[in-house]
């Protein structure tokens, strides 16, 4: 029981590290993205 | 003709009397599905259940618990030799040696637990949905035919929109996937079959059928039949929980005005091709649905309208109609009968309840961090059943205050709550694996 909850404490960690990753991703590659379309103009 | 010829012929009730003789239980839980299939296909048509998952299901239901007969040796031998053992050895006895006289019971519909590929063969010459069932639902083909469905469906640009917003709200939704992998635990289930049936708190059913497959197999069906059941309940007990946990002023507040941001195809195309080769990388364990997904979005942002209308139209159709006949199928009374799935019941609803607090909890986060100018309904929308929470939201905030719309927020972490189901299945696959 102890390990499990120790388990989905470590779980969720690594869940919203990733999730928070995606989200820094999505918003520095739109980032990107709009810089580049913008030097295209 | 002596009585026993007639009986022969209807097989149905004689093996129905029998099981009344031998065993009431198995006898009553088989009128008592044909009853609830009956009843998901009337819910259905009603439209308080999914109609296109429940009339399917409900009708298989009525039909697997109608149509059992006396197996003839050979194939009851095979379903015998190919199954998982029992875990009483008394019982798996009893099952060869009925095997063996040819009173065994079942039906000519499917042999779930077969795996053995020689067995395999000889059944899929006698029962009608095994092909489909091994060729389709147990390598999770069907999972990522509809993963592939929903992605064309989806429009990431809500979540490109205000990705943070998104996440964080989906993460809280996370809750209940989290919070009930310890107490299935402790209630004795192992570490995969734990994993498995908290995955229900995700409200995903594609997703807890992978996870089931990959974690549980043994028990697949009642996981992901249960799975699919509570499924209804997000759209038909989420509206409760929100008024319990939110006041009506707090429900009604209008966000204000965000600029219109205009994300291209382009752009959504790239995110897909980025975050996807990023999941693959990082969980490829359940790779399979993540490239499912997000082919759907890649196909749908990249203008290909021949195969956007083919996997809409002909993949998730196809597949969501054999997904509820399978599970449906799947709903013998024996298999029903396991003790566990009492447990698996209670652990199912208390996943998706616990979600569904975590997501208010998030909404009020993201209330009260924005200043009190962000709804907390939003917060519910993480649940990943897509798009069901996010329209509940929004029927909920508009009930409050017709002028108040928070779809586009919603449907951003509704689609980010299936990213984030995802993530936690990969973990939870990485972790556990069955095999």
């Amino acid at each position: 029981m102890t390990d499990a909850i120790k388990s989905a404490f470590i779980i969720y960690g690594v869940a919203t590290a990733i999730g928070l990753l995606v989200a820094l991703l999505i918003s520095g590659l739109f980032r990107f993205l709009r810089l580049f379309t913008k030097g295209n103009k | 003709m002596s009585l026993q010829k007639i009986f022969d012929i209807f097989q149905g009730i004689t093996t129905l009397c029998d099981s009344f003789a031998n065993n009431p239980a198995v006898a009553w839980t088989r009128i008592g599905l044909i009853f609830l299939g009956m009843l998901l296909v009337y819910l259905g048509k009603k439209g308080a259940l999914e109609p296109l998952l429940m009339i399917p299901m409900g009708l298989a239901m009525c039909a697997v618990n109608a149509g059992v007969l006396f197996l003839d040796p050979t194939t009851a031998g095979l379903i015998v030799s190919g199954s998982a053992p029992l875990a009483d050895p008394a019982a798996q006895e009893a099952a060869v040696a009925a095997a063996r006289a040819g009173g065994m019971h079942g039906t000519l519909f499917m042999a779930p637990l077969v795996q053995e590929p020689s067995q395999l063969m000889g059944l899929m010459q006698i029962d009608f949905l095994q092909p489909i069932y091994n060729f389709a639902f147990s390598n999770n083909l069907i999972a990522c035919l509809v993963f592939m469905g929903i992605g064309v469906l989806l429009d990431v640009g809500f979540v490109l929109a205000r990705p943070f917003l998104s996440i964080v709200m989906a993460l809280f939704c996370e809750l209940g996937t989290i919070a009930v992998f310890p107490i299935a635990v402790a209630m004795g289930f192992t570490n995969g079959e734990a994993a498995a049936i908290a995955l229900v708190g995700g409200a995903d059913g594609p997703m807890v059928l992978f996870g089931a497959l990959k974690m549980a197999p043994g028990l697949l069906v009642p996981i992901t039949v249960i799975a699919y059941l509570y499924l209804g309940l997000v759209y038909g007990g989420y509206p409760y929980l929100i008024r319990l946990l939110i006041p009506a002023r707090l429900r009604a507040i209008k966000m204000p005005p965000r600029p219109a941001v205009k994300i291209t195809p382009a752009e959504k195309l790239a995110f897909a091709v980025v975050v996807c080769s990023v999941l693959c990388l990082l969980f490829p364990s359940a790779a399979p649905l993540f490239f499912s997904l997000f082919l759907g979005v890649a196909v749908r942002e990249a203008g290909l309208k021949v195969f956007s209308s083919m996997i809409e139209s002909i993949f998730l159709y196809g597949a969501t109609m054999f997904l509820g006949v399978l599970l449906g199928i799947m709903c013998e009374a024996s298999t029903i009968l396991d003790p566990k799935v009492v447990l698996l019941l209670v652990l199912g609803i208390l996943a998706l309840l616990i979600s569904g607090v975590g997501g208010v909890i998030g909404g009020y986060c993201a209330y009260f961090f924005s200043g009190r100018k962000i709804n907390p309904v939003i917060g519910i929308a993480g649940v990943s059943c897509v798009p069901s929470t996010a329209k509940v939201a929004q029927k909920e905030v508009s009930k409050a205050n017709p002028n108040s719309i928070v779809l586009p927020e919603a449907l951003g972490a509704n689609i980010s709550g299936v990213i984030t189901t995802a993530i936690i299945t990969g973990i939870y696959v990485a972790l556990f694996p069955a095999l």
